[in-house]
């Protein structure tokens, strides 16, 4: 404790004598410069031409002693339009400055403060809040989506309510946790965008390379996204009220045939020789052309689901205090029944004037929102088959011998149907004892109808500043709050509600999640002639708590209550039979941080830049020496355009600057108890009679623990030039970075015999490598036409450089698939065994080297050792998960009130790995996998589809994996605006639009999903050993929304 | 100036422990203290056994004559993995036999977490029961294992992740080393109590060790070895410590012998015990074994119905009409409350586990039994007969399990010579311990697995039907190929022949 206040004392002091008098000249002039608000502190005062300069103190004032009548003075302050007075004879200047809209565009916002983006040395990427509101999302993530280049956002699923997966320059970004640190209005979120309203935004900038992210320290590797919301002004209030309607449909859905397609197509293929065709698709096909087919997909989907979103918003203000308020409704259905996300938000934000040297300000916002998901993956809907009906109808009520309600495939086994020819009277022929579908699960309708899956959240953040100007230039900021969430969520399902004899049952989690954060920082301005200087210094303390709930119980009597408390059964937490989540509260270690952090920015005359930062971090979360961790930068730039010796190009090339920096950034993202062997209760059963539990200890983690584990840290390289042509009618940013991590952090695979799976280690290193590209161009620039377009591009490699000294690591996925980090090589492949096409005949597979399994009609494998037989050594790589590259663009028109704008985005040269190929009825109804494939050693199709899921295990081979690339028209909007003039003063502003989301969405041919986005996130594939696995994605969904905005 | 200061400082102090401790559980190094924390490690380590026989059905009976796969392409998510242990065509993925592989390595683990702490103990009694249970439980597995993959890891320490990664299998020979000395330090050492009793009843005893010793004996030594030999006498002691029933002993009726209702009685060696009423540690078999589909007139739930009765067990049962065991062991069809039908189609199923009072899934009161009166006294059998030839004593003891099951008994003239005694004895502990995850292990032993999977492929009309043919076994199939998880970690461990 003494050593941290001793340390805040001689930061302070360090600060106090750096002050320094200004050098005495010939002749004084002093004054006092201000905005409408009041004097302005800080501003920066130079001799036009000369290194002579001083800046304002707490009242605004100035003095500065000028060498000759025809001096100039020069007054810059960032936000602000530059005012150059020449002094003549005055001995008083007093300067009244104006806000520079476009200036004020150009502040962005960095970890800790701003800074102008003219004077920005490091790669940090900015997006107004305008640009994501007409957007018809009601997440903020989606709404990025194609507009940042370095940033790819996948949409891992179309169910509204799930956060899109994110990711700041490229998804080889490696370590436990690859989401980049997410900082709305200074606070650490963990749930991301989730809870911000796109309308309250007033920009998102995103702290791409190390440099600009160092600050942030231990939790900086993956980037970091800061949100800042907006706040008031000094005008009276003005209210905009804001709301649009719109409806979504699916894009497209799997090409699934009947089961009376099947049977024909079985018939064609026993007479080519295939398989004799079976009675149960017989009966299938019967049943159908008795009560006609099921279009399952459609059972699953509305026709067309609603987004209504209403916010209103009040800002404005007096000199000294300026509020802005907002509330708003959003309600979001998924393009599938159950789904649904309703989000009430409220926000206000208060920054006032206490004193001319006191600022205070509080932040408050409260979340509520509630989401419904259907507790069916879409696979299940398509792979019932059509023969199924939804409800049993009087036909199949007869035929069943009595079932009602819901049908169920089970209903249907051991039925007679008939369907095998004729005898000789011309009477049918009963097939006895088929089952046409052979499930025990209930039809997917019927659990969507007897079951809920929901949760709500409650969340507050609540956070007060206090700013003390100590001294000219010197300011004392101290920044304390709280984030708050509680997230209960509730699951029900009825008796019988997924299979016949499932007891009803239900379960609630909630989770309490307090964050507690302190920011004290120490921040000195100081202009002395072409000379800007920034310090800063601060001390942050940060304690994470986590805590949560589980219950789960069976056996309630009635299905009319759904809470637990009418449950008659609770399953207990220690339940080792591999089912259920048990009961029980569960405490997480505090997980507390806490950080030392300076910076340093320099300018001389504008034109050479510098900034150097250091963070010291100090976890709870590692164990003696690995507690504390260094995270320095540095970064230079030079504004070549600023040289006198370029003024003569200045009309062509208006603005170039060359960056460069470099950085060290760690993770510490590794779970609770990684470090720590813990014991939970392993109980057995010992006694007379029955016997009773006798309680034991075990550790029943299946992660080994690690007490070496430490930081993982990235030291990264970024080269940057901004560049502008034609008075910015041409800009280009480009960056290119270069990393390696290192202490790479992450849990590995290891031999089952230590009793454990897996344990967290820090093994390995490697490099990430991309370059990025953002192009604006204003092709036309008329009063009544205008026309800009916005290209981003961005293209990223990886390779893994080492990996504790062994050659290759490989993971296992839900069906045994293989992925493989090997060194030298892209860091996640797909590993498994290539394929040749399938097997002709017997004869072809004896003469072959082969699988025991192997079969004709099966995919047959490649002897890739060339040993003469296969076995696991002949499995290699067979591509990644990583786009080659990626990309987005923008094109807005403006035609006269009317405006226009649509983004493509795209991301080219990606491989999936599709897991419907592992379902039966994939191989059945799915046309994607019928076409062209082997029947018999005559008719072997195209020599390349299998015969069903015959022979050795297709999971494990090259044939689930495609071309996952998409090129599509993100969004689309044409908006109608009328100002103050066309409404004659009644209203100050209303603006109409039209908005459309993925309208159009095109992929490669090889691609046999229905959303090359989609992805598997949960259990195993939470893994970053493995990536691109897809499987029973619900269909992309298009929108179509109306909107207006008015104010007043 | 000052008050803000200080209320910085205050709202640092708050935050600036950097040592925090779980709240919901106990950190392992901080936890061995007394007797008591040692003891809950060893039932930690009992604990782990649920893990094994969850799947063992699948490793044993599947793989042999007894159980198959009920469907042919079913759409169960399973059916790719049965098919495979079904037929012998299994894959280095297989993610039962991963399973399996890792449930057994477990408990080893937990029972190396107890051996080094037993120096705490006090009780010297405790401290040896505490050692021999561990080890009891470290040599079973091994002896599970050697016995389906062949070679195996050691590992009779707690072992790190970095070791572990370069450790290589250890020659059968070795495996056996430890399973004996472990074996035979319990028995030489009397680490255990003869019987348990009391509240004790249930955790591994001296007979438990012996029987298993023994089995270990007759299934790496043959018959001409004195260890072979040895088997005997240790068969002698445990049956002389259950009552033995060459003496007349009455044995318990063999629908008693798995009734929920008579647990841990006289017929029961070692069992792993489960206890229903929701505390975590109820029996998975009702769930698993029962018929799918069966409205709840078998088994509340949805089971699984795995562990599926082959034709040719069904067949071998009838060759001895009323027998007993066969319906305790299996039911061929079960009835429909609902509809008022018999249900036939597809609908035999494993009935020796299965609680019609289970009243949520999972959690059924049925123990699990490992080593019985019955496996013991075949056993001392088959030994007798192998070392001299059929006796008196030891068909009495075949004729007592004969006799128990309501089938005629055999005298010395139907069984002259050692063939005729062995084929009986064999016969008989198929039928007696049916679908109890013995008789592929019996088959191995005796060496003929390859021929009775084969005969069983020709024979079963299932296999007739398939889509495909379904091709006969070699003997490198009867060994599980090591996971490939393994050879995923470190590719340098040997493979198994064949895979």
């Amino acid at each position: 404790m003494i050593t941290k206040a001793k340390c805040i004392v001689l930061a302070l002091a360090a600060m106090l004598v750096l002050p320094f008098q200004a050098m005495a000249q010939s002749r004084s002039v002093s004054g006092v410069v201000s905005d409408q608000g009041g004097p302005l502190i800080g501003v920066s005062v130079v001799e036009k031409g000369t290194t002579n300069g001083v800046s304002t103190d707490l009242d605004g004032r100035y003095s500065i002693k000028v060498t000759g009548s025809d001096a100039v003075l020069v007054f810059t302050y960032i936000g602000f339009a530059d005012v150059e007075v020449p002094v003549g004879k005055q001995s008083t200047v007093n300067v009244v400055m104006e806000v520079d809209a476009t200036l004020l565009d150009d502040a962005v916002v960095v970890g800790y403060g701003t800074q102008a983006k003219s004077h920005l040395t490091g790669s940090v990427a900015k997006i107004g809040g305008e640009s994501l509101i007409d957007l018809p999302v009601s997440d903020v993530t989606t709404a990025l989506q194609g507009q940042i280049a370095g940033l790819s956002i996948n949409n891992i699923t179309s169910e509204v309510g799930v956060a899109p997966t994110i990711r700041v320059r490229g998804t080889g970004s490696i370590s436990a946790d690859s989401a980049p640190l997410v900082i709305v209005d200074g606070f650490p979120e963990p749930e991301g965008l989730s809870n911000v309203n796109a309308n309250d935004i007033k920009s998102i900038e995103i702290l791409k390379d190390a440099a600009s992210a160092a600050i942030y320290g231990s939790r900086a590797a993956n980037g970091v996204i800061m949100i800042t919301t907006k706040s008031g002004n000094a005008e009276k209030p003005s209210y905009t009220l804001k709301a649009y309607q719109g409806g979504k449909y699916a894009y497209k859905l799997h090409d699934m045939i009947t089961a009376t397609d099947y049977l024909n197509l079985q018939i064609a293929e026993e007479s080519m020789g295939g398989p004799a065709v079976k009675g149960q698709d017989r009966a299938a096909a019967w049943i159908e052309q008795n009560i006609g087919s099921t279009d399952w997909q459609r059972e699953a989907l509305r026709s067309i689901a609603g987004i209504t979103s209403v916010q209103f918003s009040v800002s404005g203000g007096s000199k000294r205090i300026k509020q802005y308020t907002s509330a708003s409704y959003t309600r979001d259905q998924g393009i599938m029944l159950q789904n649904q996300v309703e989000k009430i938000g409220f926000r206000t934000r208060l920054d006032a004037e206490l004193h001319p040297r006191v600022t205070f300000g509080y932040n408050i916002s409260g979340n509520y929102q509630k989401w419904e998901r259907p507790r069916n993956n879409f696979i299940d809907f398509y792979r019932t088959p059509s023969f199924l009906p939804v409800q049993h109808n009087a036909w199949t009520t007869a035929f069943t011998g009595g079932y009602t309600g819901f049908a169920r495939g089970s209903h249907f086994n051991s039925i007679s149907a008939p369907t095998n020819g004729t005898d000789e009277y011309g009477n049918p022929i009963w097939d006895k004892n088929v089952s046409p579908f052979n499930s025990a699960n209930n039809n997917p309708k019927s659990v969507m109808a007897n079951t809920e899956r929901s949760g709500e959240s409650f969340s507050a953040l609540a956070n007060a500043y206090f700013e003390v100007t100590l001294a000219p230039g010197l300011k004392f900021r101290t920044s304390d709050g709280l984030n708050v969430r509680f997230s209960p969520s509730y699951n029900y399902a009825n008796i019988n509600a997924l299979k016949d004899g499932t007891p009803s049952e239900a379960s609630y989690f909630s989770t309490l999640y307090v964050d507690l954060l302190s920011e004290n920082t120490l921040n000195y301005d100081l202009t002395k002639g072409a000379h800007k200087l920034n310090l800063l210094a601060g001390f942050t303390a940060e304690k994470t708590r986590v805590q949560r709930v589980a219950m789960s119980a069976s056996g309630f009597p009635t299905d009319d209550i759904h809470t637990l408390n009418a449950a008659t059964v609770f399953e207990i937490a220690a339940n080792n039979n591999g089912n259920g989540a048990g009961t029980g509260t569960f405490r997480y270690p505090d997980k507390v941080l806490e950080s030392w952090l300076a910076r340093a920015t320099y300018s001389y005359k504008d034109r050479y830049l510098a900034s150097a930062s250091v963070r010291l971090d100090r976890s709870s979360l590692f164990i003696g020496d690995n507690v504390n961790a260094w995270f320095p930068s540095i970064s230079l730039g030079w504004r070549v355009t600023e040289e006198p010796w370029m003024k003569p190009y200045s009309k062509t090339l208006s603005n170039l600057k060359l960056r460069a920096s470099y950085g060290v950034t760690g993770n510490n993202n590794v779970q609770y108890y990684s470090a720590l062997e813990v014991l939970g209760g392993a109980n057995y059963v010992t006694g007379e009679g029955n016997g009773n539990l006798v309680p034991g200890a075990a550790n029943t983690s299946s992660t080994l623990a690690n007490s070496n584990i430490t930081w993982e840290q990235t030291d990264e390289f970024n080269g940057g030039l901004d560049l502008g042509l034609f008075h910015g009618r041409i800009s280009l940013t480009a960056d290119a970075y270069y990393s390696i991590t290192r202490a790479l952090l992450f849990e590995q695979p290891t031999q089952s015999f230590t009793g454990f799976t897996k344990y967290w280690n820090n093994i390995g290193r490697v490099r990430n490598s991309g370059i990025e590209l953002q192009l604006s161009t204003i092709n036309f620039d008329r009063r009544k036409f205008k026309w800009e377009t916005n290209l981003n591009f961005s293209l990223t490699r990886n390779k893994l450089l080492e990996i504790g000294g062994e050659k290759q690591v490989i993971t296992q996925g839900e069906r045994s698939e293989n992925y493989i980090a090997r060194v030298g090589e892209p860091l996640i492949q797909y590993y498994g065994f290539r394929t040749n096409g399938v097997w002709n005949s017997t004869e072809e597979i004896n003469a072959n080297p082969h699988f025991a399994a192997d079969v004709p009609g099966g995919l047959r494998i490649v002897d890739a050792n060339g040993d003469g037989s296969l076995t696991d050594e002949d499995r290699v790589t067979l591509g990644n998960p990583y786009p080659d590259f990626s990309y987005g663009i923008t094109n807005t028109f403006l035609i006269g009130k009317l405006d226009i704008s649509f983004l493509i985005q795209g991301v080219q040269g990606i491989t999936v790995f599709n897991g419907d190929v592992y379902y039966n009825e994939t191989h059945k109804y799915n046309a994607a996998y019928l076409k062209d494939r082997w029947v018999s050693a005559d008719y072997p199709g195209n020599g390349k589809v299998p015969f069903g899921k015959y022979g050795y295990d297709i999971l494990l081979t090259d044939y689930p994996l495609q071309d996952g690339s998409y090129v599509c028209l993100r969004n689309a909007t044409i908006g109608y605006t009328l100002n103050k003039k066309d409404l004659k003063n009644v209203l100050k502003g209303l603006r109409l639009y039209v908005s459309g989301n993925n309208l159009l969405y095109l992929w490669s041919k090889d691609y046999k999903g229905i959303n090359p986005e989609s992805r598997m996130t949960g259990s195993q594939y939470s893994s970053p050993m493995i990536s691109g696995y897809q499987r029973g994605g619900f269909p992309l969904t298009s929108t179509v929304t109306f909107g207006a905005e008015i104010r007043f | 100036m000052k008050k803000i200061l200080y209320t910085i400082a205050a709202l640092v102090a708050v935050s600036c422990n950097l040592n925090q401790v779980p709240f919901s559980q106990v950190v392992s190094n901080e936890y061995v203290k007394d007797d008591k924390s040692v003891e809950n490690l060893v039932i930690g380590a009992y604990n782990s056994v649920y893990g094994v026989v969850y799947s063992e059905w699948a490793v044993t009976e599947l793989r042999s004559n007894n159980a198959r796969m009920r469907v042919n392409q079913s759409t169960s998510a399973d059916s790719k993995l049965i098919e495979q242990l079904d037929q012998g065509t299994i894959l280095t993925a297989n993610s039962w036999v991963q399973d399996y592989w890792d449930a057994c390595y477990k408990v080893i683990s937990r029972a190396n977490s107890v051996l080094p702490n037993l120096d705490v103990v006090q009780d010297p009694a405790k401290k040896a029961q505490f050692e021999g249970e561990a080890r009891f439980l470290r040599a079973w597995m091994y002896f599970n294992i050697v016995r389906l993959w062949g070679p195996a890891f050691i590992v009779t320490a707690k072992m790190g992740a970095d070791e572990a990664r370069h450790l290589q299998r250890s020659p059968e020979e070795d495996v056996y080393a430890l399973i004996e000395s472990d074996l035979e330090a319990i028995v030489d050492n009397k680490l255990l109590p003869e019987k348990q009793t009391g509240s004790a009843l249930g955790r591994a005893d001296l007979r438990a060790a012996q029987a298993l010793l023994a089995k270990v004996y007759v299934t790496h030594y043959k018959a001409g070895e004195t260890k072979y030999a040895k088997a005997l006498d240790l068969l002698s002691e445990v049956l002389d410590a259950s009552g033995n029933p060459a003496s007349g002993a009455d044995l318990v009726p063999f629908n008693k012998v798995f009734a929920t209702d008579n647990e841990c009685n006289a017929e029961i060696i070692f069992a792993v015990r489960y206890r229903s009423g929701n505390l975590g540690i109820g029996s998975p078999f009702t769930t698993l074994y029962a018929p799918i589909n069966n409205g709840g007139n078998v088994a509340i739930g949805s089971p699984k119905h795995y562990n599926f009765p082959s034709d040719n067990l069904i067949a071998a049962f009838n060759e001895n009409p009323g027998d007993l065991r066969k319906d305790v062991t299996l039911q061929e069809s079960y009835y429909n409350a609902t509809t008022g039908l018999i249900v036939t189609n597809n609908a035999r199923y494993c009935n020796k586990f299965i609680d019609p009072n289970m009243t949520s899934e999972w959690d059924a009161e049925n123990d699990f039994p490992v080593i019985r009166l019955a496996d013991v006294m075949l056993l001392w059998a088959e030994v007798s007969n192998e070392l001299n030839g059929p006796s008196a004593e030891a068909l009495t003891l075949l004729n007592a399990v004969r006799e128990r099951a309501g089938i005629p008994v055999y005298t010395l003239a139907d069984l002259p010579a050692k063939y005729e005694f062995r084929e009986a004895v064999r016969k008989e502990r198929r039928l007696e311990l049916a679908l109890e995850n013995q008789w592929w292990f019996d088959l191995l032993r005796w060496g003929n697995a390859v021929t009775t999977v084969n005969a069983f492929f020709e024979s079963e009309p299932f296999y007739g039907n398939y889509d495909y043919t379904v091709n006969p076994i070699q003997k490198w199939q009867t060994i599980l190929p090591v996971p490939i998880s393994v050879k995923n970690i470190n590719k340098d461990v040997a493979q198994n022949p064949g895979y």
